[in-house]
């Protein structure tokens, strides 16, 4: 529908602002390094009700990387979506070397030589690499395909940047840095000279990061402009980037030369106030055995085994994280101990009850609390009000339920909205959710207050056990600390919490004791005081692995 | 609630503006095929749905059947079930009626609300079928319920060719069963005219159906596993039983048009209860669901939008007297009111601008 509406407003900006001029084909042709090749001037978005964007300057030269950083809602999306001729900005202009371009389509873009890697790559897996990357080109031998031609230009641009990638493979057969590649070269293969990079960072693995690095650096040095958007994940960008733009509620609050800066000071400008990065972590006195999980195999969607003979424990006031690269058994383990999946062998005890292949009514009234990976389709009922969506578990319990039949204590007939509309509005108001009404449909919500939904409904049942599934995904930084602190003070009152998460600094500086999952298997598990970075990276990668009794 | 009261006026300005939409394309189709103007066709349309008693009366009778079945297919909507088996939960509704009127010895107030739960129960089983085979076996509603419809018509058709066939002969069409006792028939409500107590116990359903879905744990469970099933498991939800208790209801209701015409018009038992003026493919049931559709899915929605179209039912009888204009028109029109509400849900998502 979202698209929908978008395309419409694409064709009738393109009937008012076009006027038949067309974006010029290589523009960006022999640009030497050092040349600005593409100027932003005082772009400015709005949308009913909010300036996404605000008079934005911005400006990139030939074999720069210049990364843009905000919070979520700072603007970035809008500007990329600017950029890449998806919105047309209310105002401002851009220029390509100079020329003033429109932009109406992403098709612009590419012609002119902007390319664009998105956060969710833009690939067809059951294709090859390569029949991915010539997708919706002319071939040389139209209308048949040239796959060999292809295969060899391929072949040429990935050694030139070190973008190892086999062209022949599928892409569901590739990990998830290697279908960025893929993204990549697909981009050079059109030609960008201009790279737009979202969130480059955040889906790979500490080695894959590194790798990733040395190809920007050497794509820069071959006179690529780079701008990479940025939420979080600082210190990798800051190592490669020359400069840096911070964007804030729709502002440039700052540019930068990234030598002369600090992660910290950034990360200020960012939110607009002193953050401190890391949580207090508080020792809290572990407790009895909350959740044990024994030689746990489950299959996964496709029917393939997910987990292979799982074994850990947490105890109260324990966090236990789970380490490794999504897809390898995270979302399975998730799904088993909290009764969404079927275990095949083994078993799921929490507080001393076998609760192995129980229904997900039982977990949840024996204590389990969930957070689930999937916040939009598993964690809320997008079309159901913010109030709704804060009883899904309880809404057949008091005080939610009318007492109009009280002779018949057992009759749950009548749902009491006016108690329902109560509790949501202390909760929106003990977690800090930004909401117009407690009324208004869920998925008018941002990212960061859908999640604090979600912690606020499963924290205020008081869950003794806590499955917390990538809880700051994808988050802005006071969103993610929040919701860190608040999972602090629930440990403090004796929850056992089993923190899985893909951001390793997060696994790291959270947990007591960390596993981590390669291929549906723990391949180690230690005390967070002993891990070292690059060993779980290792680990992550599936290079490494501890004996089993190491625990 | 500003915000909302706003959307619910620009829905139903959107609503009523694509219904003369294809009110006027349907006018159009009037006069290439028959050369009477539109005009004067709609002016014998409305005579004959609103023009005198005899009009109301018929609108609403045909009003009654079609806001059955458009609140068994909004019922099953709101769950993400797409209920196609109006027709059969009909004519088993209408089984069940006949045999509770025609065999239980009560008085008649009495047997009219055993007539009604007979009915219910009769098409609720038909609908559980194919809850349960959704259900269990993931089979897709739409394909069972579309032909578990043709089962029931063949059952039906055969009971009353054989061993419930009737006295009776309708000259030029089926056959029929006995008649019912006068006690087991739904009281009519004026003297010489056929408006019986049906639109108002289906008024009533409606009301019911609306407090089921917005204001008990079990109405919210419905939508919540409607609009999200996944979410619906997370939060505990059992898919399963809450999938087949909403075919329960949905093939029940629907079935209640059965009783309403067995019970309110006909008297007897005919297998041409669900279809209309023997179009087999144009009955109650592709009414019903273009009814659910304008309604919007919505239970008090429906009461209007079936009236609209009993209006249309009744009034297109007085353009076939007046104007010699074949009584297909109106399922042009039904189908051009269909066309233009689906096309047009584009218009009726757009964001309303302040």
């Amino acid at each position: 529908m979202l698209d929908l509406t978008r395309k419409i407003r694409n064709v009738v900006s393109r009937g008012r602002g076009g006027k038949g001029r067309r974006v010029q084909k290589g523009l960006l042709e022999g640009v030497k390094r050092g040349e600005t090749v593409l100027e932003m001037k005082g772009i400015t978005k709005r949308f009913p009700g909010v300036i996404a964007n605000d008079h934005i300057d911005f400006d990139i030269k030939a074999g720069e990387i210049h990364a843009i950083l905000g919070e979520n809602g700072a603007g970035k999306t809008t500007l990329m979506n600017v950029l890449y001729g998806l919105y047309q900005p209310d105002e401002g202009e851009i220029r390509v070397r100079g020329k003033k371009v429109t932009l109406e389509s992403p098709k612009d873009a590419i012609d002119l030589g902007i390319g664009m890697v998105h956060q969710h790559f833009m690939i067809v897996p059951s294709l090859t690499v390569t029949e991915n990357i010539v997708l919706g080109l002319k071939s040389s031998r139209e209308p048949l395909l040239d796959m060999d031609r292809a295969e060899r230009k391929i072949v040429e641009l990935s050694k030139k940047y070190g973008l190892k990638v086999d062209p022949k493979a599928k892409i569901w057969q590739l990990s998830v840095g290697e279908q960025q590649r893929v993204e990549i070269i697909k981009a050079l293969y059109r030609h960008a000279q201009i790279l737009v990079l979202d969130e480059p960072t955040s889906v790979l693995t500490p080695p894959e990061v590194k790798e990733f690095m040395r190809v920007l650096k050497r794509m820069a040095r071959d006179g690529l402009a780079i701008i990479p958007f940025i939420t979080h994940k600082l210190p990798e960008v800051m190592a490669v980037s020359n400069r840096v733009t911070v964007l804030r509620a729709g502002k440039v609050v700052a540019r930068l030369k990234t030598k002369r800066t600090k992660e910290r000071d950034l990360v200020k400008k960012m939110v607009g106030r002193e953050v401190l990065f890391r949580v207090k972590k508080h020792r809290v006195e572990k407790g009895k055995m909350a959740l044990e999980v024994k030689r746990l195999r489950a299959l996964s969607d496709r029917g393939l085994p997910a987990l292979k003979d799982v074994s850990f424990s947490v105890r109260e006031g324990e966090i236990l994280g789970i380490a490794g690269v999504a897809g390898n058994g995270q979302r399975e383990l998730e799904e088993v101990i909290t009764g969404l999946r079927k275990a095949t062998k083994g078993k799921v005890i929490i507080r001393g009850k076998d609760m192995t292949n129980r229904a997900p009514k039982e977990f949840i009234d024996w204590g389990v609390g969930h957070i689930p990976e999937d916040r939009l389709e598993r964690g809320l009922v997008m079309d159901f009000s913010v109030a709704e969506n804060l009883v899904l578990e309880t809404h057949s319990k008091q005080p939610f339920i009318h007492k109009w039949f009280l002779p018949f204590e057992k009759r749950r007939w009548f749902l009491n909205y006016d108690e329902i509309k109560k509790h949501a509005k202390k909760l929106i108001k003990d977690y800090d959710v930004i909401t117009p009404s407690v009324d208004i449909p869920t998925r008018h919500l941002s990212g960061g207050n859908l999640q604090r939904l979600i912690l606020a409904r499963e924290l205020s049942r008081k869950p003794k056990v806590l499955i917390a599934a990538q809880p700051t995904r994808g988050l802005d930084v006071s969103s993610a600390r929040f919701i860190r602190e608040k999972l602090f003070e629930q440990v403090k009152e004796g929850t056992a919490i089993l923190l899985v998460s893909e951001d390793l600094d997060e696994t790291m500086m959270m947990s007591d004791r960390i596993a981590v999952m390669y291929e549906g298997e723990v391949v180690g598990l230690m005390p967070a005081a002993r891990a070292k970075r690059e060993e779980i990276g290792l680990m992550m990668a599936g290079v490494k692995r501890m004996s089993k009794k190491a625990s | 609630m500003r915000i909302f009261e706003k959307r619910i006026l620009w829905e139903i300005a959107i609503l009523v503006l694509l219904v003369f939409g294809a009110l006027a394309v349907g006018g159009l189709i009037i006069y290439i095929g028959t050369g009477v103007g539109p005009l004067t066709a709609y002016g014998w349309l409305v005579k004959g749905a609103f023009g005198n008693a005899n009009a109301v009366s018929e609108t609403l009778v045909h009003a009654c059947p079609i806001l059955f079945i458009a609140l068994g297919f909004v019922i099953a909507g709101r769950c993400n079930l797409w209920n196609i088996g109006g027709d059969g939960q009909l004519l088993m509704g209408g089984l069940g009626a006949f045999l509770a009127g025609y065999y239980l010895p009560l008085p008649a107030p009495l047997l009219l609300v055993a007539v009604l739960a007979s009915a219910f129960a009769f098409g609720a089983v038909w609908g559980v079928i194919a809850g349960f085979l959704k259900a269990k076996l993931k089979v897709n509603e739409i394909v069972t319920t579309i032909m578990l419809n043709f089962i029931a018509f063949f059952i039906i058709d055969w009971l009353v060719l054989n061993p419930m066939r009737g006295p009776m002969e309708i000259v030029g069409a089926q056959s029929m069963s006995d008649l019912l006792p006068q006690s087991a028939w739904l009281p009519r409500l004026i003297g010489g005219y056929r408006l019986h107590v049906g639109i108002f116990v289906a008024i009533a359903v409606a009301i019911l159906a609306y407090i089921l879905l917005w204001r008990t744990p079990f109405g919210y469970r419905v939508r919540a596993i409607g609009y999200s099933p996944k979410a619906a498991e997370y939060s505990g939800m059992n898919i399963t039983r809450n999938l087949m208790l909403v075919m329960v209801l949905a093939g029940g209701i629907s079935a209640l048009a059965g009783a309403a015409e067995v019970s309110g018009i006909h008297h007897a038992l005919r297998s041409d209860i669900a279809a209309r003026g023997g179009y087999a493919s144009v009955s109650y049931m592709a009414t019903g669901i273009i009814a659910g559709m304008l309604g919007r899915l919505h239970p008090l929605g429906v009461i209007p939008s079936s009236i609209f179209f009993g209006a249309l039912i009744s009034g297109g009888d007085v353009m076939r007297y007046l104007g010699g204009i074949p009584y297909t028109a109106v399922f042009v029109l039904q189908g051009l009111v269909f066309v233009f509400i689906v096309a047009g849900e584009i218009l009726i998502r757009m964001k309303v601008r302040r």
